[in-house]
């Protein structure tokens, strides 16, 4: 039942093959390698990268999550994924006990998208919260591995629960945001851009701009926190020492319990954000996204907040070209491919640089 | 003096073979009971020889994961990988449907059972030794993500390349064990009606697997493994190859899920990707964590529990609760009693193993029967954790201690 | 004590060590020649780069630069293609063995499979052999627990073989990981602060104990310490680092009128002695080992 999951369901691209405008077919002619001769297509390109880009944004704001917890207490929060699918969850319930639908106003509408991001961001904050206090804490002297199987029960426990709640098998989004907004191409649509792009098929839709336009504030918040707020410099110094900064009068317990609501936070506005951009969720949604948004905090360094971004970002840009693009240029490629390929990625990041691409290489004390 | 020394571990020997003795008798004693299982359940009607095979075959992937987790304390997630290898391998090398078959290349004596059990067994070995030799230099968390990554890509793997592995759909007609004949014109035979013949084929072959283990812990390998668990850089200065003994370990726990998963495709015949997935390793680690890790006997017994939940109390359970849920309508309950008329306890296996996994790591971390040095090392209240200490605050503590002790 | 040493070949030849963590120079282009049966101790303040230029011997750490050959082959040494870097454990195969600072036993394992963790580079038995546990396998494993005992019985734990190794005391804690170091047959034994911890007593023994070793066993020893007395009447060579750096080598009585290993000591590390005389059971004397051997005898 459970297990490695297709990515359809999590994948913009296929939400939007039909309409995206991209031309296949055309002059295509095969070699006898298999290989797909295809002119080289520039709108293609920068189609997926727009694609990549949303959804490494998300996976950004996941990433954050591990990076924010591994940097602190060095646990891989494997039930994070979960944290986020609980977001997606609690945000579908959400907007439809407020009973508003794609025909009520703008202004409602927009007011209540506003209101489900905040709660579903405090809902999963203080769900990670908790489950740091009911289990990880309980388990902080204790080896390495005791809070992972601890966090790996707990991801299992929490997609029972995803089950209980909507049931095994795929839901689509609420009907909140209208189609033909969430289809409504920018490039086409807005005055200047449209002299530019007039010939161009290419699609910058609104609801790619909503998921840009949510993580780049929630960026800036964040590291405005880290980096300007006491408790911000708090995790830091947590994170660099945990015993002198307890020996300077940090609450080190309140500090881990920040590390675990702000990574929630990110991941419920990410969950928010993935339902409404794929307009479906299911209880599987947290490992696939889960384990990219790892990998993505490894690529950029765990414990590093650039590095998630920097691999957040590749990672979605690696996923969207696998998916897609790929799968024009060589036949018998596609989506398929494309969890082997991030999982390869994981796996020779840890085994040739474990420290990522932009953390840095610490000696093992003897 | 020399023969004072000699006699202490002569004493020793003497010793450990009266208990393994001992050991054995209850093994055997335990193999027995279980062995007249299969006259029970045609006697009673249970019907759940289907069930206990599967489950036998998760107590072997389970003592095998043992070794790797339980061990040598290395963190495996991706485990069912080397279960499907095993598992295609048997069917890459025995069935008529197989590409290799089909263009010749595997000779016709190896295309049976037997061989190409021994086989899968290597050739998951193999694998072990490929995704461990670059991998067990990292540390332990970073590990177990890379085994999952490859508990991963190795199933999509099997549905993606299509056209050797003929995809989701599988490939079907394994060879099975040929039968064992007897005097008097009988066999023994191994089609998947002969249940009881299967049962019994399983037994043996998990008990092979205990003696195996047993003797391998109780030897300079096992030995490295306890050193390497505890200290490994204390372990790599007293000589051990820490990446060659983890190897291994990875190897042999490989091995041993290989050639679990060739006797499970000779008994369900056919092999489809959809069978091995992520949950599957992580039941086996929750069999192997419930049970106590390290202890092979606890391992056995979390194995059964966990399996038999998975495969049949859930079914089994469902009626009767079903049954209670309709008889409780005492008004201010009735809402449970609605609930439980129409819950499945199918749908809570993921709660189930969660919940062990979790409890268990807070409630009782060597597990329900803890081999008594794992639960020691796991408990985290293990006074040798010097390495995070000053140099200066030991000192003083033990001279303090000192002091103390001789006034 | 102090015994003559023929000028044989080094048993271990240090040149030029550098070790280097980011910005921070550890150990700084060190040389030390040890002689064949001597002991040579290094001695320093604290953060003197002691344990660090050890642990590169032990092939723990990989040196930065430099090179070190232990009886002329080489440990580490050149870079690239062709350079050589051993493992620890292929170092301890070699003939090097070793105690730590801050004791590293196996605290949950007894103490006589600790000193047969120790044997682990002498035995052979493999996975299979273990399983079918063959006679050679089998007779390898009655040899080691015969000599396990023996060793155990030298440093005087023989009757604690079955207990628990974190169950030992604090001295028994040090004299096994000293009868596990030896356990894989060394010719060079490489003591980290083997006193550290130990009240003037035990200190004497263990000091008198390191000698006897020497003596019984043919070993060559080098021996870590940041107490200057109680390495004094031992060694045959005394080195000084501080800093990273050598500032003295040769007999105790050179390196004590050394005026920068006295201003090492008593000028930057002031501290550092005030603090020894600080501890409870200060104050510290310096162990006459001849008057001590006949009580520390194990």
């Amino acid at each position: 039942m459970l297990g490695p999951v297709r990515v359809r369901d999590g994948n913009p691209w296929h939400m939007s093959d039909a309409a995206s405008g991209c031309r296949f077919g055309s002059g295509i002619e095969r070699d006898e390698m298999g290989i797909l001769l295809m002119d080289f297509e520039w709108t293609l390109f920068f189609q997926f990268m727009i694609i990549g880009l949303a959804s490494g944004s998300l996976i950004a704001l996941i990433a954050l999550g591990y990076t924010l917890v591994y940097g602190i207490i060095e646990l891989i929060n494997f039930a994070h994924g979960e944290v986020f699918m609980m977001g997606a969850f609690f945000a579908a319930t959400l907007v439809v006990v407020t009973g508003v639908t794609s025909d009520s106003s703008t202004g409602l509408i927009v007011s209540v998208l506003i209101l489900t991001l905040l709660a579903s961001m405090a809902f999963s904050g203080l769900l990670n919260a908790a489950i740091d206090k009911l289990a990880y804490s309980r388990l902080r002297k204790a080896p390495r591995l005791a809070p992972l199987i601890a966090a790996i029960g707990m991801s299992f426990i929490l997609q029972n629960i995803a089950i209980y709640w909507k049931g095994p098998n795929p839901f689509t989004g609420p009907d909140l945001i209208p189609s033909e907004i969430r289809s409504y191409n920018v490039l086409q649509e807005w005055p200047l851009l449209r002299d530019w792009f007039a010939d161009s098929t290419l699609r910058l839709r609104l609801i790619d701009l909503f998921v840009i336009g949510v993580t780049i504030p929630l960026l800036i918040i964040l590291s405005w926190f880290v980096y300007r707020t006491r408790i911000g410099t708090a995790m830091r110094a947590t994170a660099q020492d945990r015993e002198a900064a307890a020996l300077m009068g940090i609450d080190i317990n309140r500090t881990i319990g920040v590390a675990f609501l702000l990574g929630g936070g990110l991941a419920g506005a990410a969950g928010m954000v993935a339902l409404f951009y794929n307009n479906s969720g299911r209880f599987q949604m947290g490992f696939t996204y889960g384990l990219f948004a790892f990998t993505a905090a490894v690529l950029g360094g765990i414990g590093n907040l650039a590095g998630a971004v920097v691999g957040g970002f590749l990672i979605g840009l690696i996923w969207s070209y696998s998916d897609g693009f790929m799968g024009t240029f060589v036949s018998g490629w596609g989506s398929q491919w494309t969890n082997s390929v991030i999982f390869s990625i994981l796996i020779l990041v840890l085994v040739f640089r474990p420290s990522g691409l932009l953390g840095q290489e610490v000696a093992d004390k003897v | 003096m020399a023969s004072s020394y000699a006699t202490r571990a002569e004493k020793w020997f003497a010793d450990r073979k009266q208990e393994e003795r001992k050991r054995l008798l209850w093994v055997l004693l335990g193999a027995a009971c279980l062995a007249v299982y299969p006259f029970l359940d045609s006697a009673l009607g249970l019907n759940q020889m289907g069930q206990w095979i599967p489950i036998f075959v998760f107590v072997i992937l389970a003592l095998g994961l043992n070794i790797v987790v339980g061990y040598a304390g290395l963190l495996d997630l991706g485990y069912v990988a080397f279960f499907v290898i095993g598992a295609y391998g048997n069917a890459f090398i025995t069935s008529p449907n197989s590409w290799f078959v089909q263009r010749g290349w595997i000779p016709e004596y190896l295309q049976s059972f037997w061989p190409a059990m021994a086989l899968s067994w290597v050739l998951a070995a193999i694998f072990g030794v490929i995704l461990g030799a670059p991998t067990l230099r990292l540390r332990g968390d970073y590990l177990a993500i890379v085994t999952l990554g490859f508990g991963e890509i190795v199933p999509d793997f099997y549905t993606n390349a299509s056209g050797i592995t003929n995809g989701p759909q599988g490939i079907g007609q394994i060879a099975k064990p040929p039968s064992i004949p007897l005097p008097g014109g009988r066999e023994i035979g191994f089609s998947t009606i002969d249940q009881d013949n299967w049962f019994w084929l399983v037994l043996v072959v998990g008990l092979v697997s205990i003696f195996m283990i047993t003797r391998l812990y109780d030897s300079r390998m096992g030995r490295s493994w306890q050193a390497i668990r505890e200290d490994e850089i204390a372990a790599a200065s007293m000589g051990i190859n820490t990446v060659s003994a983890k190897l291994w370990a990875f190897a042999l726990g490989a091995s041993f899920s290989g050639f679990a998963g060739s006797i499970y495709a000779g008994y369900v015949r056919v092999v489809y990707p959809d069978q091995f997935q992520f949950s599957v390793s992580i039941i086996i680690l929750a069999m192997v964590i419930l049970g106590g890790i390290g202890n092979i006997y606890g391992v056995i017994v979390g194995a059964i529990i966990i399996g038999s939940f998975d495969r049949i109390l859930a079914t089994e359970l469902t009626r009767p609760l079903n049954w209670m849920g309709e008889q409780l309508t005492w008004e201010p309950l009735s809402w449970l009693g609605e609930w439980l008329a129409t819950h499945n306890l199918n749908s809570d296996r993921f709660l189930i193993f969660g919940l062990a996994l979790v409890l268990i790591m807070l409630l009782r971390p060597g597990g329900l029967f803890p081999s008594s040095r794992r639960a020691a090392e796991l408990s985290g209240d293990d006074d040798d954790d010097v390495d995070d200490k000053e140099d200066l605050y030991d000192v003083r503590e033990e001279n303090a201690r000192l002091a103390g002790g001789n006034a | 004590m102090v015994t003559e040493i023929e000028a044989g070949p080094p048993i271990l030849e240090a040149r030029g060590i550098t070790k280097q963590f980011g910005g921070l120079i550890a150990v700084d282009e060190v040389d030390l020649n040890i002689a064949t049966g001597s002991i040579t101790s290094v001695i320093g303040p604290n953060g003197a780069g002691k344990t660090t230029f050890f642990n590169m011997i032990a092939g723990i750490y990989k040196p930065t630069q430099g090179t070190i050959s232990f009886k002329g082959k080489p440990i580490f040494g050149g870079s690239g293609f062709g350079g050589t870097s051993l493992r620890p454990d292929q170092v301890t195969s070699l003939g090097i063995a070793r105690t730590f600072q801050n004791i590293r036993l196996f605290a949950n394992m007894t103490v006589i499979e600790n000193v047969l963790i120790g044997m682990h580079s002498r035995m052979k038995a493999g996975a299979i052999g273990a399983m079918l546990r063959t006679r050679s396998v089998m007779r390898e494993e009655h040899e080691a627990r015969e000599n396990a005992y023996s060793l155990l019985d030298y440093v005087g734990l023989g009757r604690q073989a079955q207990s628990t190794a974190k169950n030992l005391s604090y001295g028994d804690q040090r004299r096994l990981e000293v009868a596990r170091a030896l356990a894989s047959g060394p010719s060079l034994l490489l003591l980290d602060e083997p006193t550290a911890g130990m009240n003037p007593r035990e200190t004497a023994a263990m000091t008198a104990f390191i000698d006897k070793m020497r003596r019984e066993l043919n070993l060559t020893v080098l021996l870590i310490e940041h107490d200057m007395k109680v390495v004094m009447g031992i060694s045959d060579q005394v080195a000084v680092l501080d800093h990273g750096v050598k500032i003295a080598d040769g007999s105790g009585a050179e390196v004590r009128s050394n005026p920068e290993v006295i201003e090492a000591y008593l000028g930057k590390g002031a501290a550092e002695l005030s603090r020894q005389f600080d501890a409870p059971a200060a104050p510290v004397q310096s162990p006459q080992v001849e008057q001590l051997h006949p009580g520390a005898n194990p």
